[in-house]
């Protein structure tokens, strides 16, 4: 269930890994399946969104006979059954079911968020109508300064736009990239034109005539925008799972291998909450996607266990590629609920050329390379190695 | 697309550099194919590898998480 990185790549893998029972992708979207992070990152131009973001054609899923429900919506589970129930009523049996269900964009509790012009951004839908409206937006506001919302606030900017970030966090990625790349970040996107609003919180939205007119600020000031997108994080696809009685913490809980509390039913990508070292940690990346995918079908066909990822991630922004390996220092028990990271700065910061190593107790924990793409592949072949070498904890 | 282990064919690799997101899977599985400019995106060092790098390129593609590599058997 999913037609994401996971649902897609558990169809592969697992025909490369030899199995021979019928795959069927369900996904509620009628497009065949896309890829997500170009829609942020390419929506200056809708058409050629569509062949960036595409996985395969239609013709990759005959060949390799995995047969697609596109468009169709699962009501639910039937763990005694064996089936999955869609919207209009038919039932597929499965062997085994693979929840790929990924996450929605985490809404808001502020006024104004139903006027046209404000969006969030999860779906190519989404994408194209983004993309439909700043052809003609003079002024863009983004309410987040995560990822999500700094793609935005570049591909805005570089078609001219009046843009405007606002971030409740002091500081940019807070978090999810250590203070160095934050600071470089804001000072490219600063020199790209790019308002940003730091540590400042959206009081409300206004209107006219049921269209956005502006952001208000919480300490009074008020952003002209035709175009608002709201980009504060997601929450994970956990409903179905929860009915069906499956063990939920904001994401479906499974073990070392991805299995849920019933062994017939795996959870993988953003939906999932996996043990990892001594804690459980959900990631919303195409590495997490792709490689649990992987896992499952490699478990499923030749029993090998334990999913002992590398996270590793990347943002096109500000002019920039940003790499990422390791766990954020968000989730690594960072931010003042553990111990601090020490920093070991390699590069020219201001020229664009760098690395960041993070070390937490002398241990190498992750870090981030921007033009520096051998850095971040050492990165992630140390984060290998340290893994290897590290004795899994009971799940 | 082939991936006839016993074919003495010879394989033909593009790169869909929009598609590439600078992961450095492909660099990481076949080194001596695959290399990646400053910004990461992937070019070949050998467009046309012998027959005794298939099972790197093969694990290249599969492990490309945008699907940005081609290999034609010519």
């Amino acid at each position: 269930m999913g037609t994401g990185h996971g649902g897609v790549q558990t169809g592969n893998a697992l025909r490369r890994a030899g199995w021979v029972g019928p795959i069927t992708l369900v996904g509620a979207e009628k497009h065949l399946p896309y890829q997500r992070p170009p829609l942020s990152k390419s929506c200056a131009d809708a058409e050629a969104l569509d062949d960036l973001a595409l996985f395969h054609p239609a013709a990759h899923y005959d060949s390799v006979g995995v047969d697609l429900e596109l468009g169709a919506q699962v009501v639910g589970i039937d763990r005694d059954g064996s089936e999955v129930e869609l919207h209009s009523g038919r039932r597929l049996a499965y062997d085994h079911l693979v929840l790929a269900l990924g996450s929605r964009p985490r809404p808001v509790p502020v006024a104004g968020c139903g006027l046209a012009g404000v969006h969030t951004l999860r779906t190519l839908d989404d994408a194209r109508w983004i993309s439909a409206r700043l052809r003609t937006a003079g002024s863009v506001v983004l309410v987040g300064g995560g990822f999500i919302g700094l793609e935005l606030a570049t591909v805005a900017a570089r078609l001219g736009k009046r843009v405007t970030v606002v971030e409740a966090a002091p500081r940019l990625l807070h978090g999810a990239v250590t203070p160095v790349t934050g600071q470089f970040l804001t000072e490219r996107h600063t020199a790209a034109g790019v308002r940003l609003r730091l540590g400042e919180a959206v009081d409300r939205i206004t209107g006219v005539d049921g269209a956005v007119r502006s952001v208000l600020t919480a300490s009074g000031d008020e952003l002209s925008a035709d175009l608002v997108v709201v980009c504060v994080g997601a929450v994970p696809n956990c409903e179905l799972a929860r009915a069906a009685g499956l063990p939920v913490d904001d994401g479906i809980l499974v073990d070392y291998d991805l299995v849920t509390a019933d062994p017939a039913i795996s959870a993988i990508g953003d939906c999932a909450r996996f043990p990892y070292g001594n804690r459980r940690v959900r990631l919303s990346s195409v590495q997490n996607a792709f490689d649990g995918a992987t896992h499952v079908a490699r478990r499923l066909t030749s029993g090998a266990g334990g999913y002992a990822p590398v996270p590793w991630f990347w943002s096109d922004q500000a002019g920039v590629k940003v790499q990422m390996a390791g766990l954020p220092t968000a989730l690594h028990g960072g931010l003042g609920s553990g111990p601090e990271e020490q920093l070991d700065v390699e590069g020219d910061v201001a020229g664009g050329s760098f690395s960041v190593h993070r070390y937490v107790d002398g241990r190498f924990v992750g870090g981030e390379s921007v033009g520096m793409p051998r850095a971040h592949l050492a990165m992630r072949r140390r984060l290998a190695a340290e893994r290897a070498s590290a004795v899994p904890l009971a799940g | 697309m082939t991936t006839d282990l016993k074919a003495a064919t010879t394989m033909n690799l593009t790169i869909d550099v929009a598609k590439c997101c600078g992961s450095g899977q492909c660099v990481m599985a076949a080194p001596d194919v695959f290399d990646q400019d400053d910004d990461g995106v992937a070019f070949l060092l050998d467009q046309t590898p012998p027959d005794t790098e298939r099972a790197n390129v093969d694990e290249a593609i599969a492990s490309c998480p945008t699907g940005a590599i081609t290999v034609v058997d010519g």
